[in-house]
């Protein structure tokens, strides 16, 4: 319990520093605003930018270590702290406060009040879970196992492993958590940008679709209670940072359609660019952004003026481009080629191996999971999101009916009056051109439901903008209207309850993080083993790719993550394995059945034939390699539900 | 003049009469559409519910209910 208060101390003050970081640019580029929910999101947005920034310099240059993390928390610190006291005695707190649009939620009505308590309850049940022992299973293998790495060489470097590749500037700022403390403090950074998210809906709702706060909160809650976003928000995973950078993006992006302001457009890029820097991803809603950009300007009749819009245009691609590209050049320097371990037929580079690229540029579609790209699917594909949950994914991608069964009513919807009710449905279009040409790059890129987190938020503001037009027509439409909501709601924030109540017994101190970590953490029994047992110069060579809580010098071995260090497709004797196992100094094998039958399915899967399994075979009958441990293990294939999957994992040493 | 007049009253008349009739039937048209959305939120949302019943029965199961 004091440990998880401590842990959310940090978080918090990493979190205050971040915003501590934007307000500086903030104060001096986008004075005047309309309230302090608007200063505080878009400092925390643009903070978490400069915050990431810095670390990622850092890393290059040696610098990482926990005083430089504290450094750059007290450096957020004291220039919050003196932005903040440059707005009082300006006037902006009283200002805005006298304006009668300030952070404070008034009295809003039963409804809101039920609506509001429903989004604060599920924030805080997902802010518990956030202070759980990191267990997510892609945080083990890539966002908290890199940066470990990494805070123990005191430098970014190239490692052997996909995710080396992978954008870093969220995987930064999960850098600078585990400098400061520990991965729950990493988890807290997710959890930080979910609320950033929140925040850029409310203003889009308020500002853009010119919702009342009843309706705006009900785009939140819908928005809360998608069992994805729980799942984000207590997972150190860069997805939910982009969303967050995508609809602060659109924020911007709608706010200079009413404007036409330089400084919105530069900073929808802004926003658009730490993005691309968060996640490969990132690409799609840049691209997306540019369509909404064009089906805005038509829509404002700016096609006319050109000489106005072009250049704006032209400036937004250009800054989103250079905020982006840190992570880029970096694998640019370390490969040759800047999206790697992606397009290396294009771009050259090395340090992958030639089956590796044939895997990912040649098939298109990696074996595990994502929809078939035909065109039927496509065009199936929302329905399928919300009826066919196995289709796209697990059960915590499912969209519930609120976010797609509402779309057609956008149709029905189309009685705008006033010009600000043609401006806001103009906005409502905007955001679902976002919408479907973010599902369109998507779908055919590769279909699976975890991508679409930058997609739900819109969709979710859209939903609730379509409910206020819903419920001004027949009582019929009414009634089912809100028996849809409920019917969505209650779904989703049943699942988020049921999702987040394994973590509060750890949270809380009723469960050790042992004991906790033991039923949730791949692999973690085998290897505190292994922890334990290797002598200090030993190094590991593990199949299993959940690495994070691994304390010894070790390497990946399997081919899903591991670019070709180890080419098992030009080794073709079981003495020219070990060999290069004693070239690259390797002392023991971490062998898992399930990861080494899973790559043969992935070597059947692309039709390639390898020697592998026939040469540690060999070398296990020969005694090269000697069993010290060996143990059935259960590896949670949903931590929910408690279900399991069985799998020997054993412990090699190696015989030279 | 007279006549003129009297011409005018109907043609007014019957200018009533069309919108009113395209009144009605834009309210049909309406109650329609909204008939059908209705009828595709209810298929939507017992479909998305349906999708769960094989875990529901379990539980169910569990619990006595069934």
């Amino acid at each position: 319990m004091i440990e998880s208060f401590i842990n959310l101390l940090t978080g918090g003050l990493l979190w205050i520093s971040m915003v501590g970081l934007g307000f500086p640019i903030v104060k001096h580029w986008f004075e005047p605003l309309n309230s302090h929910l608007e200063r505080l999101v878009l400092a925390s947005g643009l903070g978490a930018g400069v915050l990431s920034t810095l670390v990622m310099g850092a890393g290059f240059l040696r610098l990482l270590y926990p005083w430089l993390a504290w450094l750059l928390v007290i450096t957020g610190l004291v220039t919050g702290g003196v932005v903040l006291r440059k707005y009082v005695q300006e006037g902006w707190l009283h200002q805005a406060q006298s304006q009668g649009v300030a952070l404070r939620i008034k009295l809003m009505g039963l409804i809101s009040w039920v609506l509001g308590a429903l989004a604060v309850v599920t924030l805080s049940s997902n802010l518990v879970a956030a202070l759980a022992p990191p267990s997510f299973a892609d945080a083990l293998h890539f966002y908290l196992a890199l940066p470990k790495l990494y805070t123990q060489a005191h430098r970014a470097h190239f490692v052997w492993s996909r995710g080396s590749g992978f954008p870093a500037a969220t995987e930064m700022l999960f850098t600078s958590g585990l400098l400061m403390r520990n991965g729950i403090v990493a988890n807290l950074v997710n959890y930080f940008f979910g609320l950033i998210a929140v925040g850029g809906l409310y203003l889009i709702a308020r500002r853009h679709l010119h919702l009342s706060k009843t309706f705006s909160l009900l785009g939140i809650l819908l928005y809360v209670s998608l069992p994805t976003v729980t799942q984000m928000m207590s997972a150190a995973k860069p997805d939910l940072a982009l969303a967050c950078y995508a609809i602060l993006a659109l924020y911007a992006l709608l706010t200079w359609t009413d404007t036409m302001q330089w400084r919105w457009m530069i900073l929808s890029g802004v926003f658009a660019g730490l993005g691309i820097g968060s996640k490969t991803h990132g690409l799609f809603v840049f691209i997306a952004l540019g369509v909404c950009l064009i089906v805005a300007a038509v829509m404002r009749g700016e096609l006319k003026h050109l000489r106005r819009w072009v250049p704006q245009a032209v400036l937004f691609c250009c800054v989103a481009i250079l905020v982006g590209s840190p992570s880029y050049i970096r694998n640019w320097i370390w490969t040759g080629n800047p999206l790697w371990p992606l397009m290396s037929r294009t771009f050259g580079g090395c340090c992958i191996s030639p089956e590796l690229v044939y895997m990912l540029e040649e098939k298109g579609r990696w074996p595990s999971g994502g929809a078939i790209i035909i065109l039927k699917n496509f065009i199936l594909g929302p329905w399928r999101l919300m009826t066919d949950v196995k289709f796209f994914e697990n059960v915590e991608s499912v969209a519930t009916p609120a976010l797609i069964a509402f779309l057609p009513g956008l149709l029905l919807a189309c009685d705008a009056a006033s010009s600000k009710e043609r401006r806001s449905t103009r906005n409502a279009v905007v955001l679902l051109t976002y919408c479907g040409a973010f599902y369109f790059i998507w779908f055919f890129n590769r279909a699976r439901a975890h991508y679409l987190d930058p997609f739900w938020p819109a969709l979710a503001l859209l939903s609730a903008f379509i409910v206020t037009k819903l419920l001004k027509r027949s009582r019929l439409v009414a009634v089912a209207t809100i028996g849809t909501l409920a019917i969505s709601i209650g779904f989703g924030l049943g699942l988020s309850a049921l999702m987040n109540a394994q973590f509060f017994p750890v949270v809380f101190g009723f469960e050790s993080q042992e004991a906790h970590l033991r039923q949730k953490a791949w692999y973690y029994e085998d290897i505190q083993y292994v922890n334990k047992t290797l002598p200090p110069d030993a190094r590991l060579l593990s199949f299993p790719n959940h690495t994070y809580y691994l304390d010894v010098d070790y390497v990946w071995g399997s081919i899903h993550v591991q670019t070709g260090l180890i080419d098992y497709f030009s080794i073709h004797s079981p003495e020219a394995l070990l060999a290069r196992w004693k070239e690259l100094g390797i002392t023991h094998i971490l062998w898992d059945k399930r990861w080494f039958e899973g790559m043969e399915t992935w070597v059947e899967h692309y039709g390639m034939t390898w020697e592998l399994p026939e040469q540690f075979d060999q070398l296990v009958r020969e005694r090269y390699l000697v069993p010290i441990y060996e143990h059935d293990t259960q590896i949670p294939t949903s931590r929910t539900f408690n279900t399991w999957e069985s799998s020997r994992v054993v412990l090699y040493e190696i015989r030279y | 003049m007279f006549n003129l007049t009297g011409g005018n009253a109907r043609e007014e008349k019957d200018e009533g009469m069309t919108l009113s009739t395209e009144a009605n039937q834009g309210d049909q048209l309406a109650w329609w559409l909204d008939l059908a959305f209705v009828l595709w939120l209810a298929v939507s949302v017992t479909l998305f519910l349906g999708q769960f019943w094989p875990f529901i029965v379990p539980l169910l199961k569990k619990l006595g209910i069934q």
